[in-house]
């Protein structure tokens, strides 16, 4: 998908509905389902990840633990209480402008009937 | 399933360290995230190098930079009320130096206010630590240091103001201190993980922070102290600057040290643990000030660059011949500075101590050692040390 912006301004409710689904996710994981999920569609790059995730961490939305997998520290994000009732809000804010900005498409795709002729 | 080897690894870990990831809890994600898209990638067919490469290409030009500086502006955002009070705090400290020099009145109020100010932050920042991170363990150990050095600010006031009760205040800052220092140390070397340490994260985001303000409270007095060695050492400009940088920097480069053996366990054995109980054990002594003997005290402080040198050394392993000769440096000047002020050198050796030759080496050594933490922050506090100990002749 090619706006980049406008991706970038969906990825908070994105990332807060993934991990209302699965209990803990780590960065890669995030990505991986997302482009999964988008069928290839919504590839994230690290830019527009971390600096959300840290600043969901910073808000008290998001709460982390790490494990050592593989050698590596693997960080695991989770949502907090008040991080749930986030993703609730935002989810459903970003259903009611995907609903208006349907209806304001499809309305402006129909036919025009002109006053003037 | 095709896992990466500690070599590949390292290798992907230099790159990002190239890329100029400096900030560990991002470069450590980083590097997780990285290698497993290496991993998706060379599961598919592809070779490590050919994996690498590919990776490498997808990754624009300062674009890890960029995450960084946008990661760590997101953390600081929060911590606010602590960095406004630590600019508050530096603010009022120039003013009473300034108030002091010009002799106007109000320097040890405006000094005093300083200090609240700096504790002001250093607790801001601490609750609001303990508070978005309840899952972390040792809120009481993170308290005990800030209680230390909140006790010792109050101490210090109360001398500057000459309240009474200022030595008792002192001491209990130096007892709390101690403890503080010993229990954490016992922590790391017994029980301690990377993770669930509130301390280790916290002093891990709070660092740049932390060294920024020591490094905005060093410069300018130390230029001026410099610009002014041949004249009269001004005592009280000296002491009070000089002295919050040794004291907050020495618990800077204990909380880094503990955080480098927290993540190294080869390093967690009897030697280190002694050498560590006994640098924080003559440090925290000193600031007892007066109550001990000047001697004592000269003794004191020898004892602490010898052994904080060979500390800095073993745990930071700076691969670098001029920062390892700058550390071998600072114990034989401490080392000399103690024979001559217990008058077992002639006083007329002091010009081989203090010189401009020393001074420019040590402040070199504070600049170039930028990658190694602990070797930078052991020659600030030396720095500041140096400075107060000069004697006030240019050659």
């Amino acid at each position: 998908m090619e706006s980049k912006e406008f991706i970038r301004g969906m990825l908070k409710p994105l990332i807060l509905s993934l991990l209302a689904r699965t209990k803990r996710m780590y960065g890669y994981e995030i990505t991986q389902r997302i482009a999964e999920l988008s069928k290839g569609d919504i590839k994230l790059t690290y830019g527009a990840l971390y600096p959300i995730l840290y600043k969901l961490e910073a808000e008290g939305s998001l709460v982390t633990t790490t494990e050592i997998v593989d050698n590596r520290v693997r960080k695991y994000y989770s949502l907090t209480t008040e991080g749930k009732k986030m993703a609730k809000v935002k989810v459903s804010e970003l259903q009611r402008f995907t609903d208006i900005l349907k209806a304001i498409i499809e309305d402006s795709s129909k036919p025009q009937l002109s006053i003037e002729s | 399933m095709k896992k990466l080897t500690a070599e590949q690894r390292m290798h992907v870990r230099n790159f990002l360290s190239g890329q100029g990831l400096t900030f560990s809890p991002l470069l450590e994600e980083m590097l997780d995230h990285v290698s497993s898209d290496i991993e998706e990638r060379m599961r598919q067919g592809l070779s490590f190098d050919e994996a690498c490469l590919q990776m490498q290409n997808d990754i624009p030009e300062n674009h890890l930079q960029t995450i960084q500086i946008e990661t760590m502006e997101t953390i600081n955002k929060r911590f606010s009320i602590s960095r406004s009070l630590s600019i508050l705090a530096l603010a009022l400290m120039f003013a009473g130096i300034t108030f002091k020099i010009l002799h106007y009145p109000g320097a040890s109020e405006l000094l005093m206010f300083s200090f609240a100010a700096m504790a002001g932050s250093f607790l801001s920042g601490t609750v609001s630590g303990i508070y978005f991170h309840k899952e972390k363990k040792g809120a009481a150990r993170v308290l005990s240091i800030v209680a230390g050095t909140i006790l010792l600010l109050i101490g210090y006031t109360f001398k500057i103001m000459h309240w009474p009760g200022a030595d008792q205040l002192v001491i209990l800052g130096v007892s709390v201190s101690f403890i503080s220092f010993l229990f954490n140390t016992l922590y790391i070397f017994r029980s301690s993980t990377p993770n669930a340490n509130l301390l280790s994260y916290l002093h891990e985001k709070h660092t740049p922070g932390i060294e920024r303000f020591f490094l905005v409270l060093l410069v300018p007095v130390a230029v001026l102290r410099m610009i002014t060695l041949p004249l009269p050492a001004n005592a009280f400009l000296g002491v009070v600057i000089f002295v919050t940088v040794i004291y907050g920097t020495g618990v800077q480069f204990f909380a880094l040290t503990w955080r480098i053996l927290e993540r190294d366990i080869a390093k967690r054995n009897v030697t280190i643990f002694s050498a560590l109980v006994l640098s924080f054990t003559s440090f925290i002594l000193v600031f007892l000030g007066e109550l001990l003997g000047i001697e004592i005290r000269i003794m004191l402080i020898m004892l602490f660059s010898i052994v904080t040198a060979w500390l800095t050394y073993t745990i930071d392993q700076p691969k670098n011949y001029f920062l390892t000769g700058v550390i071998i440096l600072v114990p034989l000047i401490f080392t000399a500075n103690a024979l001559l002020r217990l008058n077992m050198i002639p006083a007329f050796e002091t010009s081989f101590v203090f010189n401009i030759v020393i001074l420019l080496i040590l402040t070199a050594g504070v600049f170039i050692s930028t990658k190694h933490g602990a070797t930078r922050t052991f020659l600030i506090l030396s720095l500041a040390s140096y400075l107060v100990e000069y004697t006030g002749k240019l050659i």
